[in-house]
């Protein structure tokens, strides 16, 4: 069960105040700036974070996971240019009220629902990740192996049409993992007779590349588009009313805060459905649909309570399972692993300091942002103004720094720039690279679980369907396989299609 | 261009993988032999590798199709929105991260940062003298920020050791 005073005490050190501190600030600033999502300054400063205490690099990471979130409403609302996708719902009401002079009203409503999102979200991950990881806890390595399975599947299904490319990049991140001396048998694959590739192809390179690189090269290479203006009129002073107007649409509330928790469970779907579902579930709930898009505050709440109610969820697979959902979270457990930390069941055993901690640190996050929003809100929306192509530069120097510093050596470097036109090329093809950083990271739980299974029945397959918990994994891996199937074998209801 | 990339490189993909699968025996070698298959440093690899080929198979079967539907381009499920990139910029980002790796070690970083990320900002279409103080200022916000703040250490320049 949480205990706040174990959670916030461990916030109670300078570095990892400073550390939320300007995590916050610098996710903000990246929810802004046009063309960079947080996945890419999270890439770059990971190698920054091998310094600090692991709460404090969790701290600085977590600011700017939450921070895009925030930032992204702010220039949805005021200039009609959402910094990331799960944004775009916040833009459909909250630039019409921004454009009849409500623009403080929108932007109240909006910091005040990501709030409630981001606090609940953090409570219920509090309440839950502990029971989650005392059951997972009793997993043994054919459960492990078929919970990252299902992990994976559940990336590859996310991707819908592209489903097969999306497969076929997690089998190109799980053999990209198998590169180095295997641990179980001290065999040499794919080595090629380089020292360095003995001990693996590193994280941090590949993914700085895939995400900071590739990002890098289409800004700089992209004809920047024509600014859009700000409003002339000023913001105003925050009011509490607005602030508290969330509260009078209580069911559209709590129905965003269930969407945006439970799918920032689910691997690999992101907040970007869930605010698409929590939106348009309000929109038929609505006794005055036709307002929507028009201004409606309701919209508001149901997108961004949505769209910040998916950080906790996204944290608990990591926390009680050692499986990260996203990219995002893919990378934090790079912090973890670097301070010799292992997520998963034990880690509420092990590090309380830090699991607890991970949870205030999500509350405290969100207030520190709200504070700087609610007073710096224009100011900070003028960064969407910036040249695309300084950007570019600027990130294509960090990408470097980043690589260079992974390894303390140009090795990074050369690998983040192989890893980068692979990222640019596979954008261009729109083809996904998340599902390979995915693959990469779960490479390892897979193949040792697997291995160990398959040791202990000594080769026998059965041994998935014998243990009961594994039993039930199997058939949600073999149904969240099948359900397209089902779906198009099925004959479709005339309003979907209509759709 | 984006169904002729997403083509090359499925194709890449698959003839990768079938080249590592039929070389697998030469290219995972060590001390281990006579292992049980299940226990195998080969049997994970070989797995992943049939998932690339299958998916690579599918993908590629799928943008035929596609192309014989003659619809326009699949929506973009990529991360990074890649539409408009120009290639020249593209090659002078990509010579810039290469040159980033070669200069350092022979002028220091941030001399290195300057003519690079001006070279890059003025090839990007901004002015000269805007460029070169874009860089003076971001080679020393990079400096006090990495080597000053997180104690990042780049080698001495050889051009230093050169001169005496």
């Amino acid at each position: 069960m949480f205990d706040p005073l174990i959670g916030f005490g461990a916030l109670a050190s300078l570095p990892v105040m400073l550390a939320l501190l300007a995590g916050s600030v610098l996710g903000i600033v990246i929810g802004i700036l046009p063309g960079i999502g947080p996945g890419v300054a999270i890439a770059m400063l990971l190698p920054m974070t091998y310094g600090l205490p692991p709460l404090a690099g969790l701290g600085l990471l977590l600011g700017i996971y939450v921070g895009a979130y925030y930032g992204g409403a702010v220039t949805s609302i005021l200039i009609k240019t959402p910094g990331e996708a799960s944004s775009i719902m916040t833009m459909f009401d909250g630039h019409p009220m921004a454009q009849r002079g409500e623009a403080e009203r929108a932007l109240s409503l909006a910091f005040a629902s990501a709030l409630i999102g981001g606090v609940f979200s953090a409570l219920v991950l509090g309440l839950v990740a502990g029971p989650v990881s005392g059951f997972t806890s009793r997993f043994g390595a054919a459960e492990r192996c078929l919970a990252a399975l299902l992990a994976l599947i559940f990336i590859a299904r996310a991707y819908q049409k592209q489903f097969a490319a999306a497969a076929m990049m997690i089998g190109v991140g799980l053999l990209v993992g198998t590169v180095g001396i295997d641990s179980m048998s001290n065999e040499y694959r794919f080595t090629f007779g380089l020292t360095e590739l003995q001990s693996g192809l590193p994280l941090v390179p590949i993914v700085i590349g895939l995400f900071g690189v590739a990002q890098a090269l289409v800004l700089i290479s992209k004809r920047p588009d024509a600014a859009v203006a700000l409003p002339e009129a000023p913001l105003g002073r925050p009011r509490l009313a607005h602030f508290l107007e969330p509260f009078r649409y209580p069911r559209t509330l709590l129905r965003s805060l269930l969407i945006g928790t439970g799918i920032g469970v689910l691997p690999g779907i992101g907040s970007a459905l869930s605010t698409t579902l929590a939106y348009f579930a309000a929109k038929r709930q609505s006794a005055d649909p036709q307002s929507f898009g028009q201004g409606n505050p309701e919209g508001i709440v149901a997108a961004e309570t949505a769209n910040n109610a998916n950080s906790g969820g996204a944290m608990l697979t990591v926390l009680a399972l050692g499986i990260p959902g996203d990219a995002i979270t893919a990378i934090m457990m790079g912090v973890f692993i670097v301070h010799g930390i292992v997520p998963g069941p034990t880690l509420f055993a092990d590090e309380p300091h830090l699991a607890y901690g991970i949870f205030a640190a999500l509350i405290a996050i969100n207030v520190v942002i709200l504070v700087c929003l609610l007073f710096l809100a224009k100011p900070f929306a003028r960064l969407s103004q910036v040249d695309p192509r300084w950007l570019g530069c600027a990130i294509l120097m960090l990408c470097f720094v980043g690589g260079y510093s992974s390894a303390n050596s140009m090795y990074g470097v050369w690998i983040a720039l192989a890893a980068g036109v692979l990222g640019w090329a596979c954008a261009v093809a729109q083809i996904p690279v998340v599902p390979l950083v995915l693959g990469l990271v779960l490479g390892d739980v897979l193949e040792s679980s697997l291995r160990q299974t398959l040791s202990v029945s000594e080769g026998a397959w059965s041994i998935f369907v014998t243990r009961p918990i594994a039993a039930v994994l199997l058939a949600c891996c073999v149904l969240a396989l099948l359900q397209p199937l089902w779906a198009r074998l099925r004959p479709a209801a005339p309003e979907e299609r209509l759709a | 261009m984006s169904r002729a990339v997403a083509r090359g490189l499925c194709a890449g993909f698959l003839g990768v993988s079938l080249v590592l699968g039929l070389r697998l025996d030469r290219w995972i070698s060590g001390s281990e032999s006579g292992l049980a298959w299940y226990e195998s440093a080969r049997l994970f690899p070989l797995l992943a590798i049939t998932l690339v080929a299958l998916g690579a198979l599918a993908q590629l079967l799928r943008l035929r199709g596609a192309a014989r539907a003659a619809g326009g381009d699949d929506e973009a499920d990529a991360e990074v929105d890649a539409r408009g990139s120009r290639g020249p910029l593209v090659a002078a980002g990509v010579a810039g991260l290469v040159a980033m790796a070669l200069l350092t070690g022979w002028i220091g970083f941030v001399p290195s940062v300057v003519v690079v990320a001006g070279l890059l900002a003025h090839a990007a279409g901004l002015g000269a003298r805007r460029a070169l103080v874009f860089a003076l200022v971001l080679a020393t916000l990079l400096h006090l920020v990495f080597v000053l703040g997180f104690d990042v250490w780049f080698p001495a320049p050889r051009v230093l050791e050169l001169i005496g």
